[in-house]
Parts: structure tokens; C-alpha cells; sequence
């Protein structure tokens, strides 16, 4: 079956090849720069639908030129049933000093014919360039083969013999053990990383630490201090308490200096801490109370900020 | 329109009446400060005791001061005797002193006949400013009630009519080293005191060192004499003393601030307050009177007029509590040896668990 046509096939290749050497016609007018084109591809028949076969083009191009590559097709899709697979290129020296491309076009047919029919492979375009703007083209070889229907073989005996067309192979199981192994531990660590966050800014369930008084002093502050003067009064009370927490003992107005001495980080704050207590001594002790005091906003921003600065001390 | 124009003047009235008395009251201010600087010139080191003395002056209270043996106890009192102006008398407390040496002075006269003259109490008459009681705890439990009355009532009957002291500071002192033929004063007595001050050597080097080395303070007659006399009236200390607890206002917060530290002072352990070594349940005998209280209430509205402010906060309550409260906490017998120390640690405790505001 096999009709061998070219003189220069290589005998590796010829082994490889199941079935035919297409020469190319050397008085086709090439270039003069691209010395010799063949084409190597398997037996042109009894290809069916999702058969991928190979074509190998060999160019000998004179030197200084050389093929350009971007002048051959991407891998995809070439037509609607033909796929370009993958196109490689090996490139090498002749005996005679011209550089020979050997390039090998991987391509899968999704043609479903109804009865045995012809199709044609489109050539590939061969350009080539010597870098100094000299350029030539020529075409390679087309290439068609038979293409068969996929058919059960009603002449043989029973459904179940070895050509009766059997279910298709049931997909592999792929083991995601690998995968699970990858999400568990992602998981794991988000949670670990929720929880510390949790714990560094005494979220729930870690709202009762007793190194974070402003934080829940926050959450109270921001949860009361806009429900009127009684609100306020509340949320003042609330960092009051934080304040005494963080300092130990019950902090007066007249402790802040001591106070804010052994935290650096509070140092920041401490205009508006003293004007927080200002405003409370005002609104608890004054004969006047709701007038200069703090806004509720505030009052807010002041113990966001103080559970902020709690959290870097 | 008669009533228009009543209706119209009422407030205009009232508000310059408000704007004379604060004029005056930031006038007493002034002067109240020039006082405590006068004394500071004799007194160094005891920052602290000056300020006391002077809320204990216009809260209209008598002060005992306590302390070691040559610490200025009564270098402190001359100076504020002297500063304050007035008539003043000075005893010493010993054991034979009896009541009436200090209200009649009986000698026999040129004329060889026994006389019978007005004793220290009643030399200078009513204008008394100042009675000084040196080394109270010599003196013996009969003079001791003479003193209550004095210091309760300021009175006393002699000579057949009752005495009245209008402007009298009773000052004493005492030392707490010795314990020998002494008597210690009774609770009643100790109560009558607005104030119990510690006086205690002054723990800066440098104080120490002018204390010891500067001449200065080597002739005490000196010292005190070099001092300006009568900086402030103290014929006016009874109405700027009334005008100050009307001016200074508390709210409820701190009222119920203050009743909250009474109560703490009653039964400690029910805020909390543990002090090593003792039994908190029953380490208190009595935790402070009514009297007591409104003493603290006194001192602390004084204490906030320095300040210059018309509020009492809990810092002014803070800052006389020790002194005004101490003595009159009465401990089990069992802890009455560590008392200082004791107490000392629950008068801090009380205000760490307190909440203030």
C-alpha cells in the first residue's frame, strides 16, 4: 500500500509515515530562494470523523533567508471540521549550506460524512525574508483524503461481536483528592484568618477581651450615641468605662496626663480625648448640661480611633 | 404697671447681684491663692498640706494635723495663723491641763489677793481667729469635751454667760510616735475635725537639702515673722465660705457619685475592694457620718471654687477624701495597728472601683 514518491524522504521519516510522500513539483515556480519543498502525509483514505493526522512540509531556503513563522497558521480552527491541533517547526542545515524547515501540522477532522466523499486540506503559506525587506512567497502543498461514515457492521453475527460498535468508554474518574486537599486547607486558612482577625479587633466571639476595651466601647458608642441626650450620655459612659478598663482603675480628667504618658499610641489623640472629657464633665457635672459638648459624630470617630490606636498599642 | 416694673427690674437685679457676688468670689479666689503662695514662702515641700489648710479655712472647718516629730507641724500652723491674721491664742496639751486653765487664769494680784482673769480661750474675747491646740493628744479627755463644744458649737460658758467665737479655726496638732501618757482623742472629737492631715517629710532631695542646710530655716521666729500679716480677713470667711457652698453647684450625677463612695466606705467588699490580710466583711466598724459626708461635700465644693470652676467634679472629691474621711472610718479593733496603712489602701480602692461619672 505504500507508493513512495520522493526521493529525498529521509528514512526515519518513511518509517514513520504510514503511508505517502507527496513531491512536490520542483518546476512549480518557487522563488528562487526557496530551493526545494516537499510534503509528507499519511495513506490519503479510511479517515474517520475525529482522526488526526500529521502533515510534514520540508523547505530548503537559501541563505540569508529564513521561513518566517508568523506567516503559518495559529492552532485552532482551520474550517468548520477541520482543527489546526499544534504546528511545529525544526530547523536544521543542509549538505549544500541552505537552512531546511521541517514543519510538522498537526490536524483533527470533525467532518461526519454521510457516504465516503473527498476533502481537501488547505496548503500552508511559505514565506520567506532575509531580514533586509527581501521577501518571497510560495504555497505548499494541498493535501485530500477520503473520509468514511462511522457505520456498524451489519454482516457480522450478533450485536455483541468484536465489530459491532460498542458504548462509548465511560469518561476517566479523575481523582480530585489533590484539589480537595488544596480547597480544605484554603478553607482552613481563611477561617484561621477570620478568627485572628476577629480576635484583633474584638469581633465577636472575642468581644469580651479584656486587652480591648475600646473596641466593644465602639460598638456601644456607635450603637447609642445618636438615640438623643440620654444616648449620649450612655456612649459616653460606655468609653468612660473603656477608658477606666484600659487604665486599671476609675480614670478622672485630671489622671489623663499619667495616662496618656504610658501609651504612646493614645498620644495621637489627645486634644480630643481631653475635649471628650471636657465635654463629659459638662454634660454630667455642669449646671448646664448639652451645651459645648461633643458631637455625636464625634464622639464616634473619637472611639473608632481610640480602638484603632488600641490595637497598635 | 407697678407690677411691669417689678417684673422688669426682678432679673436686672438679680443678674447684677450674681455678677457682684462672682466678682467677689473671683476676688476671694485671688486672694485665697495669695494666701497659700504667703505660706509657701515659710513652708516648702508640702504643696499639698497648704492646699488642704486652705479649703479646710473657707469650708469653716477645724484641721488636726498629724505627724513624726519635727516635720513643721507646728511651723505650718504659725504660718497660717500669721497669714490669716486675727487674734490667735496657742496651748500646749499636757496631762495636768485641765478645762478651766484654758478658760480662767487664777494668780494672786500685787495686792496679794486671788484674782481671777479671762484664761487663754477668752483673753482676746469673741474676735478669736485662731485657737491653736499644740499636742492635743497630752492633753486628758475633760478638755478634750471642752474642745468639742468649742469646735462643735463655738462656745463656751464661763464666767457665768455663754461665750460665742464666731470666726474661731481651732487648729491642733500631734505627733503619732509617742503612745505615753497620752489620750487618745475621742471619736466624737475626731469627727468635729473637717480634716485629719498627714504631714510628712518632703521626699524632694533638693526640698530636703534647703530644709536642712539654708539658715533660713533654722530660726523659725524669723521665718514666720518675715511673712505678710492678714493676707486675707478672716472676719469675711464665714460669708465667702457660705457664698462658695451656694455658688458651686453639684449635679445628680455627682451626688449619686458621692453617696456611691459612702456606701463603697461602708461595706467595701460589696465593690469589690480586697486589701490583703484582711477580712473585708469585718474590717469596718463605721464607715464614715453624715456629718462626715457633708464635711467631704464642704471641702470638695471648696476645693472646685480654687479651681476656679462652679462644679464640683470627682477629681475635687478625690483630692479631700483621704484627709476628710479617714479619721472617721472605725476599724475592727483587730486591724486598728495597721490602720494607716489600711485605710490608706481603702480610701485608694474605693475610688478605683467607683465608677465616675
Amino acid at each position: 500500500m505504500t507508493r513512495a514518491f520522493a526521493p529525498r524522504s529521509r528514512p526515519s521519516l518513511a518509517r514513520y509515515l504510514a503511508a505517502a510522500v507527496v513531491l512536490l513539483a520542483s518546476a512549480a515556480p518557487a522563488a528562487a530562494q526557496i530551493l526545494d519543498r516537499s510534503m509528507s502525509a499519511p495513506h490519503p483514505f479510511g479517515l474517520l470523523l475525529g482522526d488526526v493526522f500529521t502533515l510534514r512540509t520540508r523547505v530548503d531556503v537559501a541563505a540569508p533567508f529564513k521561513l518566517d513563522a508568523s506567516a503559518l497558521p495559529k492552532p485552532g480552527p482551520v474550517t468548520y471540521w477541520l482543527d489546526l491541533r499544534s504546528i511545529t517547526i525544526r530547523e536544521s542545515t543542509t549538505p549544500g549550506g541552505a537552512t531546511r524547515y521541517e514543519i510538522a501540522a498537526e490536524y483533527q477532522t470533525f467532518y461526519a460524512p454521510l457516504e465516503a466523499i473527498e476533502q481537501t486540506v488547505p496548503s500552508l503559506k511559505l514565506v520567506v525574508t532575509d531580514g533586509k525587506g527581501g521577501r518571497a512567497e510560495a504555497d505548499g502543498a494541498s493535501w485530500s483524503f477520503i473520509t468514511s461514515p462511522l457505520r456498524p457492521i451489519a454482516a457480522t453475527a450478533g450485536a455483541a461481536s468484536a465489530y459491532g460498535l460498542r458504548p462509548d468508554a465511560l469518561p476517566i474518574r479523575k481523582s480530585l483528592r489533590d484539589a480537595e486537599i488544596a480547597a480544605g486547607a484554603a478553607g482552613g486558612a481563611t477561617l484561621l484568618a477570620l478568627a485572628l482577625l476577629a480576635w484583633s479587633r474584638a469581633w465577636p466571639p472575642f468581644h469580651r477581651r479584656p486587652s480591648r476595651p475600646f473596641a466593644s466601647a465602639a460598638r456601644a458608642v456607635a450603637r447609642q450615641a445618636k438615640a438623643g441626650d440620654e444616648g449620649w450620655r450612655n456612649a459616653a459612659l460606655s468609653l468612660h468605662r473603656a477608658f477606666d478598663a484600659a487604665a486599671g482603675r476609675r480614670l478622672l480628667g485630671e489622671d489623663l496626663s499619667a495616662f496618656l504618658a504610658g501609651r504612646p499610641s493614645f498620644l495621637r489623640l489627645e486634644p480630643r480625648i481631653r475635649q471628650f472629657f471636657e465635654a463629659s464633665r459638662q454634660a454630667f457635672f455642669g449646671a448646664a448640661p448639652a451645651v459645648s459638648r461633643m458631637p455625636a459624630d464625634e464622639l464616634l470617630a473619637l472611639s473608632r480611633s481610640l480602638a484603632a490606636a488600641e490595637r497598635t498599642s | 404697671m407697678a407690677t411691669t416694673s417689678i417684673a422688669g427690674r426682678r432679673p436686672h437685679g438679680e443678674g447684677a447681684a450674681d455678677t457682684s457676688s462672682n466678682l467677689s468670689l473671683d476676688a476671694w479666689r485671688s486672694q485665697a491663692l495669695a494666701f497659700e503662695a504667703e505660706i509657701g514662702r515659710a513652708v516648702v515641700g508640702q504643696p499639698h498640706v497648704l492646699r488642704l489648710l486652705t479649703i479646710a479655712l473657707f469650708a469653716r472647718g477645724h484641721v488636726l494635723l498629724e505627724g513624726d516629730v519635727g516635720v513643721g507641724k507646728t511651723t505650718i500652723l504659725r504660718a497660717v495663723t500669721r497669714a490669716l491674721g486675727g487674734p490667735f491664742e496657742r496651748v500646749e496639751g499636757t496631762v495636768d491641763l485641765m478645762p478651766t486653765d484654758m478658760l480662767y487664769a487664777a494668780y494672786i494680784d500685787d495686792a496679794g489677793k486671788p484674782r481671777v482673769d479671762p484664761g487663754p480661750a477668752l483673753r482676746h474675747g469673741e474676735d478669736l481667729a485662731v485657737f491653736f491646740f499644740n499636742e492635743i493628744n497630752r492633753a486628758r479627755p475633760q478638755v478634750h469635751s471642752l474642745l468639742l463644744r468649742l469646735m462643735a458649737e463655738r462656745t463656751v460658758s464661763a464666767f457665768g454667760k455663754d461665750w460665742s467665737f464666731p470666726h474661731l479655726v481651732v487648729f491642733a496638732d500631734r505627733n503619732r510616735v509617742e503612745k505615753e501618757e497620752t489620750f487618745e482623742l475621742p471619736a466624737a472629737a475626731r469627727d468635729r475635725f473637717i480634716m485629719e492631715i498627714g504631714v510628712e517629710t518632703p521626699h524632694d532631695a533638693e526640698v530636703r537639702r534647703e530644709l536642712v542646710f539654708d539658715p533660713r530655716f533654722h530660726d523659725v521666729d524669723r521665718l514666720i515673722g518675715d511673712l505678710r500679716e492678714g493676707v486675707i480677713d478672716h472676719r469675711g470667711l464665714n460669708e465667702v465660705g457660705r457664698a462658695i457652698q451656694s455658688s458651686v453647684t453639684t449635679s445628680l450625677t455627682l451626688e449619686r457619685y458621692v453617696l456611691g463612695l459612702w456606701d463603697a466606705l461602708r461595706a467595701p467588699a460589696s465593690v469589690g475592694v480586697s486589701i490583703e490580710g484582711v477580712d473585708m466583711d469585718r474590717l469596718i466598724l463605721g464607715g464614715g457620718s453624715p456629718r462626715g459626708v457633708g464635711a467631704l461635700v464642704r471641702s470638695a465644693r471648696v476645693r472646685a471654687w480654687l479651681e476656679g470652676r462652679d462644679m464640683v467634679l470627682p477629681e475635687d472629691v478625690r483630692a479631700v477624701f483621704a484627709p476628710v474621711m479617714a479619721h472617721r472610718i472605725f476599724l475592727d479593733p483587730i486591724y486598728e495597728p495597721r490602720r494607716e496603712r489600711i485605710v490608706r489602701a481603702l480610701c485608694g480602692q474605693v475610688f478605683d472601683k467607683v465608677p465616675a461619672p
